[in-house]
């Protein structure tokens, strides 16, 4: 997951500053805000009131829109470099377009886009409603690539962003995703999500006779690869948060046990050694250790296990009850998990210690595979009841719970990495015994409910897990 | 018959340089003579550059702020008229709890032409990335064509020589 690529602020342009001091009223903002550093996030302090008898205008109830923008091709030096410019910008408008977050201003409606490094004819973009505006240029030679790209807010007409990265050829689409992130954090102040991977389950083959594999993508589909042959059943895999690593259930020789699976040497490794079945795992936030449930008779528990020679620890004692599908919250101090200990399966969150147990869901029906966003803010599980499945959130204390989606079946939510969007699988029903009409696909929706895109895959798909952002 | 002399080069020096001979010194020369002509020969017509918008103006408003000068009635309707171009991002972390004050200036035609950050938000926008976004879709709205042109009629602006500036208070 190495990045190799190199990367280069570049200043606001010295032309937009001098555009500025001539314009007067305009300089202030641009001399103040034009630095486009970031700093952490934070809860914003309160805000402070209008001092008591001062007047202003009020301005609320906003809209929910998307921000117009306008990606017109990056510049090209001649040769390759010229198409490598334009597929770069429609990666670009492809990943900003389907965050749901931008709306990006179809190219025909482009008057003169202008060449790169030129500071832009702002009335030209004003004209046609861009807000934002993203330029740029490619130089390619000898296999390397160099990508320059300028992010502007058109209306006070200032460069707000400018990075150049130098990279290998081969790595023009991470480029593409890295600039989107990018994009992303400066003109909505939260991480993206698209230099990330999904690892899914590949499904193929009749009903009954289902082969599923490991399989992994970029988020956005492209270059898939099946990462086990087939020979065995994968289910449930799950990203390390900071190690080129998959947990997953595998059904090896018969026997469904925990694996580690290492993307860079494709070497399989069992993740402990116990009497009864082990299932459901996830990484523990700093990836030192795995929780994930192991049955013993009619029931199940939760267990912590280390990696590098950690130990193992119980952390539920359920009494014959299925405990299961456990998550960390961010800060690795709470667990959610899934418990029928109440007579049907519900969501339970308890200290990282197993202490402290208190459900969470109240709501009809039975709750299933919660998941800790990474933000920490809600909880997305699977519903079922009243003959529908649905893909819901809810705030960690069980307040606010918001459907999202529903179907015949749906499940196995995951969250991208900064919280914002959900990916989860859906199904079809067979239209007749020998399966026709059946099919499985990954399906990502906004954490608002708005905005559900289906996510396309070579094959049937389910089981999905998001990365975090690659390094 | 001889062709006749060309005609005096228009481009060529008129006047010959007096550091003509290679020198060491030449730079700090020129500077010297640089400094010779930035010497002050009159006395000082600058004046010390006032907080943001200056004193308080003949109208009443402090720092040129005319938006005690406006009705209730008057103030709601500027704010309607912003709010057809005031977005937000309903997915944002805390979003329902962020807000920001702005000062607008407004040109002789009463069309906003900047939008910066009140002085009590400079600090917390610089620090928070999401509380920046917010305040630049703020920006935006009222930079926006279809909200900010014409923001004030002409006769309701103040002409005294300062810039006419309005608050606003964004909020979800």
């Amino acid at each position: 997951m190495t990045k190799m690529i190199k990367t280069t602020p570049i200043p606001a342009s010295a032309e937009t500053g001098a555009a500025f001091s001539r314009r007067g009223l305009m300089a202030g903002s641009a001399a103040m805000l034009a630095a486009p550093a970031i700093a952490r996030a934070q809860t914003p302090a309160p805000a402070p009131s209008a001092a008591p008898g001062s007047a202003v205008i009020d301005v609320n109830r906003a809209r929910t829109d998307p921000i117009p923008m306008a990606i017109p091709a990056l510049t090209g030096s001649g040769g390759d470099s010229d198409r490598l410019g334009s597929d770069i910008a429609s990666v670009i408008t492809n990943d900003l377009g389907h965050s749901g977050l931008f709306r990006p201003i179809d190219p025909a409606a482009f008057i003169n886009a202008g060449a790169a490094g030129d500071v832009p004819n702002f009335a030209n973009w004003k004209a046609i409603g861009a807000q934002a505006l993203v330029t740029g240029k490619v130089e390619s030679a000898g296999g390397k690539a160099r990508v320059e790209f300028r992010l502007w807010d058109v209306l006070p007409q200032q460069q707000i962003q400018g990075t150049a990265y130098t990279t290998d050829l081969s790595n023009w689409r991470r480029i593409a995703h890295i600039i989107s992130d990018v994009i992303y954090e400066r003109l909505l102040g939260e991480k993206g999500y698209f230099d990330t991977r999904i690892v899914y389950i590949a499904g193929t083959g009749p009903r009954d006779r289902r082969i599923k594999r490991l399989a992994i993508m970029d988020q956005d589909g492209e270059n898939n690869r099946f990462l086990t042959d087939g020979s065995f059943m994968a289910l449930t895999p799950r990203f390390h948060p900071t190690r080129d690593q998959i947990a997953f259930m595998s059904y090896l020789n018969n026997k469904p046990r925990v694996f580690l699976f290492d993307l860079g040497t494709g070497r399989q490794q069992v993740l402990g050694d116990f009497a009864g079945i082990t299932l459901s795992p996830r990484f523990a936030p700093d990836g030192n250790s795995v929780i994930m449930a192991q049955t013993h008779g009619s029931g199940s528990d939760i267990f912590s296990v280390g990696l590098n020679g950690g130990g193992t620890r119980r952390l539920t004692d359920g009494g014959g009850s299925i405990n299961v599908s456990p998550c960390y919250s961010p800060d690795a101090t709470q667990i959610v998990f899934n418990s029928d200990r109440g007579g049907d399966q519900q969501l339970y969150v308890m200290g990282a210690d197993g202490s402290g147990v208190k459900r969470i869901s109240y709501g009809q029906g039975q709750y299933a595979d919660p998941v800790w966003s990474p933000r920490g803010d809600l909880i997305a599980y699977t519903r079922f009841g009243g003959g529908t499945f649905s893909i819901g959130v809810m705030k960690p204390d069980g307040s606010g719970e918001r459907i999202l989606s529903e179907s015949f079946f749906c499940e196995g939510p995951t969250f991208a990495p900064n919280g914002r969007v959900i990916m989860f699988y859906r199904e079809t029903p067979a239209t007749d015994s020998r399966g026709h009409g059946f099919s499985a696909k990954l399906v990502s929706i906004d954490i608002t409910g708005f905005n559900e895109r289906p996510v396309i895959t070579p094959t049937d798909a389910s089981d999905p897990a998001w990365s975090p952002l690659l390094q | 018959m001889p062709p006749p002399p060309s005609p005096p080069s228009t481009t060529s020096q008129p006047n010959p340089s007096t550091n003509a001979a290679a020198d060491s010194r030449e730079l700090d020369n020129t500077l010297e003579k640089l400094r010779a002509l930035q010497k002050q020969t009159q006395s000082a017509t600058a004046r010390p550059n006032p907080v943001r918008g200056g004193a308080p103006t003949p109208a009443g408003s402090a720092r040129g702020d005319i938006t005690a000068t406006l009705s209730a009635d008057q103030r709601a309707a500027i704010g309607d008229k912003v709010r057809e171009c005031w977005t937000k991002d309903a997915g944002a972390l805390n979003e329902d709890q962020m807000q920001v004050m702005l000062t607008v200036t407004l040109d002789a035609s009463g069309t906003a032409r900047l939008v910066e950050p009140a002085t009590s938000d400079v600090g917390r926008i610089s620090g928070d990335p999401r509380l920046r976004a917010f305040f630049e879709r703020a920006r935006r709205a009222v930079l926006d064509p279809r909200c900010g042109n014409d923001l004030l009629p002409k006769d309701k602006l103040v002409n005294n020589g300062a810039p006419n500036r309005l608050t606003f208070r964004f909020s979800p």
